[in-house]
């Protein structure tokens, strides 16, 4: 266990940290998480300046009002900061940040302060889903056609099939995290979720057969 | 299952493989590596799953301006929340008040009911929540309000709604997308319409609002009556114009103008009468005007490149005929299966 600079003071006036270059290379996020309870304004510091950017982002696929975000964030920052002393330790910092965030994001859509992404196949819906630039290295006009129709098939999927793809294979959570996360009631429910979408894919793509041996051939160009 | 039974969704839903993929330790690679040993057939399979694994990711990886990062610490060290938490934080002593309400009510209704053989049941008060109504393309929906009102929702639209504040002294309700409304007249309680940054406010009357998302601009067209419209942004606070019938009250999102035009009604809002109208739109316009219309998906070739402007109003006809109708085939390679259509040059 690291060595502490523990505070005692509950506020300090001159809550601006000098900036420190990587004091925190080496902590896990749960001895950083401590010593931002704890009262060090370096580790909140670092807190903000490590997730504002990454925060910013998911709150965005949720809404397209950047104001509102701005806003979202602050209020979001000044709670864990004012609550700090009262909240429980943590082993991942983005995980509860984001749970925090996505929490009062739906509670605000649900009561109509907070508008929405639409969610029909419009290219910039709530949680749009990609394969990433590098699956669109071959140029030939049967793969450019693939890769449009599995683009097409993705948009297809519901907003909450692309969080959980999202949430399971790019964040890396597993079922009870996003479990947790999305407030379902059991973890059955996003494993189901996670089944369908992927199901739900290969039939948009089984449609066109011919699609799918060009699948594999992308495939076959990406790992040799 | 064991997994030599495994296809490929079985992989791509097993957690113990997937957090492999994703964050292999010594223990797992071993695990896989032996496993793939033992069954070679195998290996191409689990390489698909692997990168499909791996290439999943945002469309669209929003970032924040340049001076947003600064701009929300200061406001985090002023300890000052947005309106935003102001207004969630008013809905909640509501709520509360609510809840004290709906208490004091049932201990008073049990009470009596205890002292009186026949008492009527208290039905609680629900907590507020909005009727959310979502159109998707190819498709519409009517719907009626509380008050009588009708209105017509296009295809791609969100309407909504709160029906416990509905009619209370206002009668408010929020698009995204385009509608039709036929307002019941109703001079104590003005009834508005919320989109994007621009609000529509009548007493009584019919005309078109037209909002969609991706647009710049915000369209309405009165049929009947009066409307008054003004913008709400954060930045400007417009004043209030009066439109009448055949007037169209146009706003530009990006520059911030606001202008009165004409319009042609069959144009601008025929569609509420299943007319499908396109007027002088380039050929990427056209194909996403049937794409929402008829819920139809277009698969077009990177060597199509089209000229020139269509124009055509059609009713009641299916995609294949509109896509005749509108002159396509002569231009370019037309195939069409059920609502899929791929287009190659010719």
């Amino acid at each position: 266990m690291k060595n502490l600079r523990v505070s005692h003071k509950a506020e300090s006036t001159n809550t601006r940290p000098s900036p420190q270059s990587n004091k925190f290379e080496d902590w896990s996020e749960r001895d950083i998480w401590m010593a931002f309870r704890q009262g060090d304004p370096d580790a909140f510091q670092h807190i903000y300046e490590t997730y504002f950017a990454l925060l910013f982002n998911y709150a965005s696929q949720f809404t397209s009002d950047r104001e509102a975000v701005k806003d979202l964030l602050q209020d979001l920052f000044i709670e864990i900061r004012e609550r700090r002393e009262r909240l429980a330790s943590v082993d991942s910092i983005n995980f509860y940040l984001k749970k925090c965030l996505r929490n009062r994001i739906t509670k605000l859509i649900r009561r109509g302060l907070l508008v929405k992404r639409t969610a029909f196949g419009n290219e910039h819906s709530s949680f749009a889903v990609a394969l990433s630039p590098e699956t669109h290295v071959i140029t030939s006009e049967r793969t450019s056609q693939t890769t449009q129709l599995l683009d097409r098939a993705l948009s297809k999927l519901s907003v909450r099939q692309r969080e959980v793809l999202i949430y399971y294979y790019y964040e890396g959570l597993n079922y009870d995290q996003i479990t947790e996360l999305m407030g379902f009631s059991n973890r059955e429910h996003a494993r189901k979720l996670v089944y369908r979408a992927i199901s739900s894919l290969r039939s948009s793509l089984k449609k066109h057969r011919s699609v799918l041996f060009s699948l594999i051939w992308i495939v076959y160009f990406l790992i040799t | 299952m064991e997994y030599k039974h495994f296809q490929l969704e079985d992989f791509l839903t097993d957690e113990f493989f997937v957090s492999w993929v994703h964050n292999p330790d010594p223990s797992s690679d071993h695990f896989w590596e032996n496993w793939l040993k033992q069954h070679p057939d195998k290996v191409l399979l689990i390489r698909e799953a692997r990168t499909i694994v791996q290439s999943v990711g945002y469309k669209h990886q929003y970032r924040p301006e340049a001076g947003d990062y600064l701009e929300v610490l200061e406001k985090i060290h002023q300890k000052k929340h947005s309106k935003l938490h102001h207004q969630y934080k008013h809905q909640n002593r509501r709520w509360l008040g609510m809840a004290a309400a709906v208490l004091l009510l049932l201990v008073g209704s049990y009470l009596v009911y205890e002292f009186q053989p026949e008492a009527s049941p208290v039905v609680a008060e629900e907590p507020e929540k909005p009727l959310i109504r979502e159109v998707p393309f190819g498709q519409k929906l009517t719907v009626t309000l509380p008050d009588g009102s009708i209105i017509k929702l296009n295809s791609g639209t969100t309407f909504w709604y709160n029906p416990q504040e509905y009619g209370r002294s206002q009668r408010d309700v929020f698009l995204k997308g385009e509608a039709f409304f036929d307002v019941k007249r109703d001079k104590t309680r003005p009834f508005r319409v919320f989109s994007k940054e621009v609000v529509t406010q009548v007493l009584g009357t019919t005309f078109n609002i037209r909002a969609y998302e991706q647009d710049d601009q915000v369209r309405i067209a009165v049929a009947s009556g009066k409307v008054s419209t003004y913008s709400d942004s954060r930045a400007d606070q417009s004043q209030a114009e009066v439109f009448r019938p055949g007037e169209l009250s146009l706003f530009n999102l990006e520059g911030g103008s606001h202008t009165r035009l004409s319009f042609d009604p069959v144009e601008e809002y025929g569609w509420k009468d299943d007319a499908l109208v396109i007027k002088d739109q380039t050929f990427e316009d056209v194909v996403q005007s049937l794409e929402k219309w008829y819920g139809a998906t277009f698969i077009i070739d990177q060597h199509v490149s089209v000229d020139g402007k269509f124009s055509g109003t059609f009713r009641d006809e299916s995609l294949e005929n509109v896509i005749k109708g509108l002159g396509f085939l002569s231009k370019m390679n037309v195939t069409q299966k059920q609502d899929t259509v791929w287009i190659q040059p010719d």
